[in-house]
């Protein structure tokens, strides 16, 4: 497996990879005063990382719209069949 | 059984598939995204819970119960992916693109000029039609099985990202990157099979 490098970046070389980094971070964790301020400095200037960060939110929006959605159910021969092997593995 | 009484009374296996095996199913298949392997860890998890009669104290419902076994199951096996790395349905780590896809690391870490994100207003774009869904799982499916596990944790719990790195035993800036990079190769994805910019 590639190894996961940490993440770093330094206020003179802070560019789309640290904004898009610290956009889905702050999801997650509070950012700190200064990273808070490199990142709205930069989706300033920056329309793609504005884009991400607004596809970002709907992103996980769509998973969890998805969860809601779907009806996930065990066919009836299936439930049978766990009925059998709880039976089988009790008596044991 | 002779182990107590109270044991009989707070745990009944006959009745856990009726009472619990949707639930359980829709966890797990939430989880991992595979009808097989939910139905598995299903099986699975009711099996080791037989195992563990004796130990249940009665602390937890019988529900929580299972469902902490069926955690288990899960974690072990995005555990045993990540080590074996032989599911033939997915890309394995080095297939996933890395930073460099992404970013210029000449320019600052810029954007290169084919993976900047476009405009989604300004598509057509049918978010809520089942074809949609079908391309978003599609795309969730093509990250590696680890990353895959962590994001989609991750997204379910939303306060639960500690003990999502605790499960997987990774450090809370690797699940950043973890994530960072899935959202980014899950965007990129949508982007191509779906807005057709």
């Amino acid at each position: 497996m590639e190894e996961l490098k940490e993440h770093t970046h330094k206020w003179y070389t802070f560019g789309c990879k640290d904004a898009t980094y610290l956009t889905v971070k702050s999801d997650y964790a509070k950012l700190s005063f200064s990273e808070k301020a490199q990142l709205n400095f930069h989706l300033m200037m920056c329309k793609y990382c504005r884009f991400f960060a607004t596809q970002n939110k709907k992103i996980s929006s769509f998973f969890r719209a998805s969860y809601d959605k779907t009806e996930v159910k065990l066919s009836d021969n299936k439930k049978e069949a766990l009925n059998q092997v709880i039976t089988k593995n009790l008596k044991k | 059984m002779e182990t107590g009484s109270h044991i009989q009374d707070s745990l009944n296996p006959s009745k856990w598939v009726e009472l619990y095996a949707d639930y359980l199913y829709r966890f797990a298949y939430y989880r991992v995204n595979n009808d097989e392997l939910a139905q598995d860890l299903v099986q699975d998890c009711f099996l080791a819970a037989l195992k563990a009669l004796e130990t249940y104290k009665g602390q937890a419902s019988e529900k929580t119960w299972l469902v902490s076994i069926l955690k288990n199951k899960i974690i072990d096996h995005y555990k045993k992916a990540s080590t074996r790395n032989e599911s033939p349905l997915q890309l394995s780590t080095q297939d996933a693109p890395s930073y460099d896809y992404f970013f210029d690391k000449e320019a600052n870490g810029h954007w290169k000029s084919d993976t900047k994100p476009k405009d989604w207003a300004a598509a057509d774009n049918n978010f809520d039609s089942k074809e949609f869904y079908k391309t978003l799982e599609k795309c969730l499916s093509l990250l590696p099985e680890k990353w895959k596990g962590v994001f989609t944790m991750s997204l379910l719990d939303d306060a639960e990202a500690k003990l999502v790195c605790k499960e997987f035993d990774i450090s809370s800036s690797n699940f950043w990157v973890i994530i960072h990079r899935a959202k980014l190769q899950v965007r990129a994805c949508l982007e191509k099979n779906w807005l057709k910019l």
